[in-house]
């Protein structure tokens, strides 16, 4: 507001109308106070829900998005028409059994088949060599490919519907034979030739090296695998094999049609590890205690992402967690909506997803496989932080805490909590005050 | 006794910003017998001008936290009480009358600041609320709280030209008003 000028100064007429009205005063009466208190009362309580549906869709978004990366959609998104698409099931049933269930989509199919064959081969017998505790042996012209009745025991999968499974096998493989031939003759339809085919198939073999990282340790645990594989022509014997076999994962992913097996490393496997610092965003509330003394709880949702590298694979392990923090915070310096401040405290976690995905390259093919896995147990820490938080709504403030905690080792996936146990993040999020 | 003040004044606003009760009721105290004034200055009935003044206090403790500190805090909190007033009178029409007239011959007797300075506060409330919404409006705006007729016209949606015509002809107005307030009272004395 700027003082009138419009004639410079007032007439003195106005000058003394304000001097005597200014500051005037008139009774008010008692009752207005009253309905003053109702008044805030409802507004506030206005302005609150609406922050606390937005914290729960929030929350909401999160889970789904969560959930949704857990899924098979990410293959499905990144294919193309060079793109071979797999996607994977697999129900874990104790420590040394997995069935995996494979939904081929490919719109190479017909072609890859070509080579299905001496892959098949290669892969197994590679499997073989390398681990001796189970092996899949899948009958097709020149690969014979039998069951174990010890690791059918283990997989809790009866021969006759792996039987059944190296049936539809070797059908689809046989009503693929004249195809190929129409496919060598013509590139364009090969592009465009989509069906979908389910079979059973392989199983994953499971080594002290995968089960650590993911800890997939529960007897009746979900674990969903997706594999996506792209390439622009057929290829010859597949390269992975030539990797050091101590650096093979126990599992060979293969479906019918795909030309060449996904090889799975653990993570433990990696030659070349790059922890990310870890990302948290919560919703708080807090008790004040007195004017600088505040006790605190409420969630905090966390990421984990550490890069994973080794000669022809690349990998990101994700985690996500939710956790329930308790803390005291002292206010080092505050303003009318700023304040800085320390906390320390305690969080337990639980993991709400691992998600593995993983690139292996062959040539100029790229397989990309997800492992999507529960977290069991729960992960506790101690921290401290140094925050500031800004005062946006009445006793709401957002924040943002970087400090450092110490992680216990509560047999967590591998994560930069793993690899060190006192380890920097950073927290955001909203606080409420009452 | 100033610094006291204004440091109790940011205690106040802290714990009004804290939702603090205590705080609240002080800061009413301190203001709602002025700001009653200033609505009713602006509406003339008392009873809308209680529902202004206790929608005005709402705004201002559920927007406390908005105030930057850098200005007055008692002009912040008149400027949430006019604001609330100019929305009251814009919802009810109040602001559409307008009317251009020239500016001139309005002089400004000696005489008539003499009296002016006899008449006291509450005559001259009574003589502003004599004023049409229009023309009370733009007096109280720029005659009282000291927008420029630039700000008033665009705070009313009104041209500037009709923001300064209206005040001229609520100060002539005004000005009858004292004059015949002023004969009564010398009337009244001599009678």
């Amino acid at each position: 507001m700027q003082k009138n000028t419009d004639n410079n100064t007032h007439d003195a007429f106005s000058e003394l109308y304000r001097q005597k009205l200014e500051n005037h005063t008139l009774p008010v009466d008692d009752g207005v106070w009253d309905a003053i208190q109702k008044g805030i009362a409802v507004r506030k309580r206005r302005r609150i829900i609406p922050l606390w549906w937005m914290s729960a869709a929030a929350v909401l978004v999160l889970s789904f998005l969560i959930f949704r990366f857990s899924d098979n959609e990410l293959p499905k998104q990144l294919a193309d028409n060079k793109t071979i698409e797999r996607t994977a099931e697999k129900i874990v049933s104790g420590k040394q059994a997995a069935e995996i269930t494979f939904e081929n989509t490919t719109e190479n199919k017909v072609a890859e088949k070509q080579s299905a064959q001496n892959e098949i081969q290669n892969s197994v017998r590679s499997n073989q060599s390398e681990r001796n505790t189970k092996n899949i042996h899948q009958h097709t012209d020149d690969v014979h490919v039998n069951t174990k009745d010890e690791l059918a025991d283990k997989l809790k999968i009866s021969d006759k519907e792996i039987n059944i499974a190296d049936d539809i096998q070797q059908k689809n493989i046989e009503e693929d034979a004249p195809k190929t031939l129409l496919a060598e003759n013509n590139e364009e339809k090969r592009d465009t030739n989509k069906e979908e085919n389910k079979n059973a198939f392989e199983t994953i073999q499971n080594e002290p090296g995968w089960e650590d990282p993911l800890k997939t340790k529960n007897t009746n645990e979900w674990v969903v695998l997706a594999s996506l594989g792209s390439g622009r022509s057929s290829s010859g014997s597949p390269q992975f094999l030539n990797a050091s076999n101590s650096d093979l994962y126990t599992g060979l992913l293969r479906a019918p049609g795909i030309k060449t097996a996904a090889t799975i490393l653990a993570p433990a496997d990696f030659s070349s590890r790059k922890f990310h610092a870890p990302i948290s965003f919560g919703l708080r509330a807090g008790k004040k205690l007195n004017d600088r003394v505040s006790l605190e709880s409420g969630l905090v949702y966390t990421y984990l992402l550490t890069d994973l590298e080794s000669p022809n694979y690349a990998a990101t392990l994700n985690l996500h967690y939710l956790g329930i923090p308790l803390n005291a915070k002292v206010n080092v310096w505050t303003s009318r909506q700023w304040s800085v401040y320390a906390s320390g405290g305690a969080m337990v976690e639980k993991g709400l997803r691992s998600i593995f995905v993983q690139e292996q390259y062959m040539g100029n093919q790229t397989i990309r496989t997800t492992a999507s896995t529960n977290i069991d147990g729960f992960q506790w820490s101690v921290n401290a932080a140094l925050g500031v938080a800004y005062n946006f709504a009445g006793t709401f403030d957002f924040y943002f805490e970087p400090g450092f905690s110490y992680y216990f080792d509560n047999d967590q996936p591998l994560s930069i909590r793993s690899d060190r146990q006192f380890a920097p993040g950073v927290e955001a999020g909203v606080r409420f005050a009452f | 006794m100033g610094d006291k003040r204004i440091t109790d004044e940011q205690e106040l606003i802290a714990g009004c910003i804290e939702g603090k009760s205590w705080a609240q009721r002080a800061i009413y105290d301190r203001f709602a017998p002025a700001m009653m004034s200033v609505c009713v200055r602006y509406v003339t009935d008392r009873e809308t001008a209680r529902d202004l003044l206790q929608e005005g206090f709402i705004k201002l403790f559920t927007k406390i936290e908005s105030y930057s500190g850098t200005g007055a805090f008692g002009g912040w909190v008149r400027r949430i009480f006019v604001t609330t007033a100019l929305e009251y009178l814009r919802q009810n029409d109040a602001l559409k009358q307008s009317a251009d007239i020239d500016d001139v011959g309005y002089h400004i007797e000696n005489d008539e600041i003499s009296v002016l300075e006899k008449i006291s506060a509450d005559d001259l409330m009574a003589c502003v609320s004599q004023l049409s919404d229009g023309y009370r409006t733009v007096f109280n705006l720029y005659a009282i709280e000291g927008y420029s007729h630039a700000e008033i016209a665009e705070m009313l949606g009104i041209s500037e030209g009709t923001s300064r015509s209206q005040f001229m002809r609520a100060r002539k107005i005004l000005q009858k008003s004292v004059l015949s307030l002023h004969g009564n009272e010398y009337a009244k004395e001599y009678r």
